[in-house]
């Protein structure tokens, strides 16, 4: 299918219009002309790989960044955001992908901060601001977040809602929401789409920017996908389907997203656990994962995924035993971990996978020093390099040299970088944490291969996901955790995803009807 | 999740979380018991060896609190000794008889506050660093401290030292200062400043999102702690009757330790100034201990920085109990 | 995505692949400051440049040198060392006060040593294991040893003791042509270079500056490395202080001062972050020329301490504003 430019510029009239955008940082260009054509009272979802623009264009109409060209008209008036608080008062209310909570003050106070009522003398009163919090929560119908906390205390779901509910109580008549269901629950999402009808239906405009397909079809009115840059389509949501957005986004027909069939597993066990315990996040969890086998992890926000897969990995101490290829092995640090084969590729690949101001070189060669250096202690360059352009050619990462830093790569790459990294090192037991969110869509079909190879190979995988689908396509079998403890184990024909769901919440499966 | 385990932090209270935990009381605590170890070695029950406290560490105080604000924002300020230098050099020369004392002061206060303004404007404008900022401006307020001052010497009107020392009725004027000097911070706390103050600190980064404007909040806190240096030089000048171009420096180290000690985070947007006076008083009472200990002063340096770091290890190590409490999935 | 579609190129050798040829630009031009700056002085004022005046300013140098060597690889963590003018005068003290002859010097120096060390170690420690701020916590061992200073000399009123002819020998002597102290330095420029360049223990201090979590989690040993890094800087500051005492001829409590702020001025004129993570140790060698060289200059000029001041904090702020100017150009 051809790029057609949005067809319906000319002949209708837009309450926000953004025209002709363009920004560059450096020799990186993140917009080339991007349009955005937005009406008061409808849901605009706007789409695009990773590195295609959408979080820079959202950038602009909130004031973070500044346009090198382009314009910006709401209601008909040109206008020019200096800071935020420009955007702010012209309307606009962003929910941000990285949350704009303040992590040591209130609640209360973050919901209302810089727009407390003020007494005579010029002081806050927290009692005051605790009931307008707790006021706001009521008209919203958010229940059962303490306002009274330091923000940071809360867990990522209840942060994002406060976040939301911190924009939505400023009455904004265009409200932003940049991938603010990535850390929501399923019920909180509903609430949320819930809520976003109910503003439009008063006359407000949303956009949103989701990777979700489905949100995106259940939700918007209009869609404008972003490609390189620019804008290549644009239009209700009617003259879409799932299958034409997909290629409007990557400018090419995607045949499968996921592998085709899964290669069953082998009989040897590469990791066997027993009665894990990790204080009170984790307990009495019995695991075993065989060669070839990829084990899903499943299950809400804070039920001990992570603490499972942090002692795995030697990151947090635990309890019990854990055994590699049969010999049980003593994890106190990810040095230990990676002695033993086991690899973890960690959740936030910018705070805690990768050293964004050094060079892809470098992030790659870190787990592998002791092995690239010579026989005096010196680490030649070009063991390094070959070790690097290897795992670049492997992994097909876009990187015009490995000497680039890693932080101007696209986020798709980056996690490629990452996962990379912890493979060069030799794997038997490879710890995925839920390292396709936030990817595209390209990207994720790329990992899904190379994951698929991994397992080939022999290697036991454990896949931490937060997709459903994913885990239901993806996966030998899954194993739900649910308070805190491994709950069930889905496989064959009971990996449906309305079972994975019940399992979420603590039901038992239903038999798949046929 | 994952990443706030991994971090451990020192405590605080911002404005609105009424809540006491272990290391909020640590302080007081190490303060009660110097207290009362000076008591068991005077023999008898009464706050007699420390009825010049006040006194003594104003000065400190006074540095205090503009380092607690700087700290409290995610910053830090060095030149804090070199301002206060320079403010005791200017009242020891330029302050020297009784006509228009109150003029020479808010002159000498205001050098102060533009010094550290121009620190603050030099942070939002270049880009370096606060560390780095205020190690270069501290070498060029000393700098010009010891021009103004070549050595230890000068005079101090005499109204202005009578002014500023002694008592009134049974409180000394400096613990009547100091109580001000609290009074005035639990009202800035309360302020819209205050709380942008501590969500600076807390994450500039997210409050620039919500519509903070970060760089007046910078150059104001610099400019404060500027402000407070100056104050403190003044004060040191009245206590000691003479000007010295090199009188601030020991309090730079000193006032970041007394923050510390308070239990204030160096990374910002916890804490407070009433920690950093109890912080202060540790420090001095350390020197009152050891005196009635029959030791030779030279122990309290060492008690010093004995105090400090067993305080900050308690913290440290409070912090990653409680870390390790929180995490779960 | 096709996987034949993408291919990833491999050249031999391009401009952009070396960005480390970017860094020593910029430590170039620090050297080529020193130089005109040397330059500049000599022909204003001909003795600066005489062989008598460049042997003095070549042992200051080497000093400072020294003791900065420890504060690169520090402050290259992300941390500081705010002890090394205590561990200076320390090891100064002790060793003078020990050692009346040469031979005595066998069994004292170990000692010296390792109490440094151990100094290094508690700094590393609790650095690396409680996770406290290395100001807080370097400023608290400096305080207990300066107070232990204190009270084993009674302030200074025991008597300086003269070092012994190997201190001196070390400090003023020559090989050939070169000084001793000069060769020192030379000597741990071509370690601290190499181990920060082309070894693996550099790229975990590079690795811990730029991310202590994600070091941690590609499985370095936080522990270990901070620990050899504070270690290091405190034997650097004790080789320093040995070296001090036997170039002045004598101690005093307050000789290490001035080596805590200069050789921290050297590291960041040397282009190093205070955050951690960039900067060489080559830099901070041209920071340390810079700065002998600006001392030097002002003591023919006549100028006192308050110029000398008030120029130092100038160059800081220029050298730093420059460099940061420069990164943030390239960055977004």
């Amino acid at each position: 299918m051809e790029v057609t430019a949005s067809p319906d510029v000319a002949r209708e009239t837009w309450d926000l219009q953004l025209t002709g955008i363009k920004k560059a940082f450096g020799p990186v260009v993140a917009l080339a002309g991007a349009d955005l054509n937005i009406r008061y009272g409808e849901v605009h979802a706007l789409l695009g790989e990773n590195g295609a623009g959408k979080s820079t264009l959202l950038k602009v109409l909130t004031g973070v960044t500044r346009p090198d060209s382009g314009h910006i008209r709401l209601e008909g008036q040109e206008l020019h955001f200096r800071h935020v608080a420009d955007t702010m008062r012209a309307g606009i209310g962003t929910v941000f992908q990285e949350l704009s909570l303040i992590p040591d003050l209130s609640v209360a106070a973050n919901l209302f901060f810089l727009h407390e009522d003020l007494s005579r003398l010029g002081t806050i009163s927290q009692r005051n601001l605790q009931r307008r919090a707790e006021e706001l929560f009521e008209h919203l119908g958010l229940e059962g977040i303490p306002v009274d906390v330091p923000a940071g205390t809360l867990p990522i779901a209840q942060q994002q809602l406060v976040e939301i509910a911190k924009v939505l109580g400023r009455h904004p008549r265009i409200l932003l929401l940049d991938e603010a269901t990535s850390s929501l629950p399923l019920e909180d999402t509903e609430w949320l789409f819930r809520t976003v009808r109910s503003l439009t239906a008063e006359g407000t405009a949303v956009v949103f920017i989701s990777h979700r397909m489905q949100e995106v079809m259940e939700l918007a009115d209009r869609i404008s996908v972003l490609r390189n840059g620019v804008t290549v389509a644009a239009g209700p949501r009617a003259t879409f389907t799932e299958d034409s957005l997909v290629e409007h986004m990557l400018g090419q027909r995607l045949l499968a997203q996921f592998p085709e069939q899964l290669a069953p597993p082998t009989d040897k066990v590469v990791l066997r656990v027993k009665d894990l315990r990790v204080g009170r996040a984790l307990h009495d969890v019995n695991l075993e994962v065989r060669e070839g086998e990829i084990l899903g992890i499943a299950g809400l926000q804070g039920q001990g995924q992570m603490s499972l897969l942090l002692s795995l990995y030697g990151w947090a101490h635990a309890h019990g035993t854990i055994e590699v290829d049969g010999h049980p092995v003593r994890l106190h640090s990810p040095r230990d971990g990676l002695r033993h084969g086991i690899a973890l590729v960690p959740e936030d690949r910018r705070t805690e996978g990768l050293l964004l101001d050094q060079s892809v070189r470098e992030n790659l060669t870190l787990p592998l020093l002791t092995q690239l250096r010579n026989m005096v202690g010196f680490l030649p360059m070009s063991r390094e390099r070959a070790a690097a352009w290897d795992v670049v050619d492997r992994l097909h990462v876009r990187t015009a040299s490995i000497e680039q830093e890693v932080g101007t790569l696209s986020g798709g790459n980056q996690q490629k970088v990452l996962l990379g990294k912890m493979l060069a090192t030799k794997v038997r037991v490879l710890l995925l944490a839920d390292i396709t969110r936030g990817v595209d869509v390209g990207a994720k079909a790329d990992f899904y291969k190379l994951i698929q190879r991994l397992a080939a190979e022999g290697k036991a995988i454990i896949f931490y996901s937060t997709d459903s689908l994913e885990l239901v396509s993806f996966c030998h079998r899954v194993a739900v955790m649910y308070d805190h403890t491994v709950f069930a184990v889905l496989s064959g024909s009971e990996l449906t995803e309305e079972n994975l769901i019940r399992a979420y919440m603590g039901g038992r499966s239903q038999p798949n009807k046929e | 999740m994952a990443t706030s385990s991994m971090k451990s932090t020192l405590r605080g209270l911002p404005p609105g979380l009424p809540r006491i935990d272990a290391t909020t009381a640590l302080p007081y605590v190490v303060l009660v018991l110097l207290v009362i170890t000076t008591m068991a070695l005077q023999g008898r029950v009464s706050l007699d060896a420390f009825s010049n406290l006040p006194d003594t560490t104003l000065p400190l105080i006074l540095v205090g609190l503009g380092e607690t604000i700087v700290i409290l924002s995610r910053g830090i300020d060095l030149s804090v000794g070199g301002i206060m230098s320079l403010s005791t050099a200017l009242v020891a020369t330029h302050v020297t008889t009784n006509k228009s004392i109150v003029l020479g002061l808010i002159l000498v206060a205001a050098v102060g506050a533009l010094a550290g303004a121009l620190n603050g404007l030099l942070i939002v404008i270049t880009g370096i660093q606060p560390f780095i900022v205020t190690l270069a401006t501290w070498s060029i307020t000393g700098g010009v401290a010891l021009q103004v001052l070549p050595t230890e010497g000068g005079t101090v009107a005499p109204n202005l030292v009578s002014g500023l020392s002694g008592s009134v009725g049974p409180a000394s004027k400096s613990l009547i200062i100091i109580v001000t000097l609290i009074a005035i911070w639990l009202y800035l706390r309360r302020t819209r400043f205050g709380v942008s103050l501590y969500a600076t600190g807390s994450s500039e980064k997210a409050a620039v999102l919500n519509g903070l404007r970060a760089s007046r909040v910078t150059v104001i806190v610099y400019a404060c702690s500027g402000l407070a240096s100056a104050l403190a030089g003044i004060y040191f000048a009245v206590l000691t009757s003479s000007g010295s171009p090199t009188a601030g420096n020991p309090y730079i180290l000193d006032s970041i330790a007394a923050v510390v000690i308070g239990g204030t985070s160096l990374a910002g947007g916890r804490g407070g100034f009433v920690p950093t006076v109890v912080g202060g008083f540790i420090l001095a009472a350390i020197g009152t201990v050891v005196f009635y200990a029959n030791m030779s002063s030279y122990w309290s340096t060492l008690g010093t920085g004995l105090i400090l770091l067993i305080t900050v290890m308690l913290y440290g190590i409070v912090g990653l109990v409680q870390s390790r409490r929180r995490s779960g999935g | 995505m096709d996987e034949a579609a993408i291919k990833t190129r491999r050249p031999r050798f391009v401009l952009q692949e070396r960005p480390w040829l970017n860094r020593q630009r910029a430590i170039a031009l620090s050297y080529v400051v020193a130089l005109i700056l040397y330059v500049v002085t000599g022909i204003y004022s001909p003795g600066f440049l005489s062989l008598n005046h460049l042997r003095i300013l070549a042992v200051s140098a080497s000093i400072l040198g020294i003791v900065a060597a420890g504060q690169t690889l520090v402050i290259l963590t992300g941390g500081i060392d705010l002890s090394v003018s205590s561990v200076l005068t320390a090891s100064a003290i002790v060793t003078t006060l020990h050692s009346s002859s040469d031979q005595d010097l066998w069994h004292v120096l170990p000692l010296v040593f390792l109490m440094a060390a151990g100094v290094g170690l508690i700094n590393g420690v609790a650095v690396s294991a409680l996770h406290l701020p290395a100001i807080i916590v370097t400023l608290g061992t400096a305080g207990v040893l300066q107070g232990a200073l204190l009270v084993s000399t009674s302030g200074g009123q025991t008597g300086a003791a003269l070092p012994p002819a190997a201190l001196t020998y070390l400090a003023d002597g020559d090989v050939g042509p070169i000084p001793t102290s000069l060769l020192c330095w030379i000597l741990l420029t071509w370690l601290v270079s190499t181990l920060l360049s082309r070894m693996p223990f550099g790229r975990k201090v590079y690795a811990i500056g730029n991310g202590p979590i994600v070091a941690r989690m590609t499985g370095v040993n936080i522990v270990f490395t901070l620990s050899v890094v504070y270690v290091f800087s405190a034997l650097c500051a004790a080789f320093a202080g040995l070296l001090l005492a036997g170039d002045l001829g004598t101690t005093y409590l307050s000789m290490g001062d001035t080596y805590l702020f200069t050789s921290i001025s050297a590291v960041l004129i040397g282009g190093a972050s205070i955050l951690g993570g960039r900067g060489h140790y080559l830099g901070t060698v041209a920071g340390v020329i810079i700065l002998t060289g600006i001392g030097g200059l002002l003591a023919i000029l006549n100028q006192g301490p308050a110029t000398l001041a008030i120029i130092y904090g100038v160059i800081i702020l220029v050298t730093v504003g420059v460099a940061t100017a420069a990164q943030r150009g390239v960055r977004r």
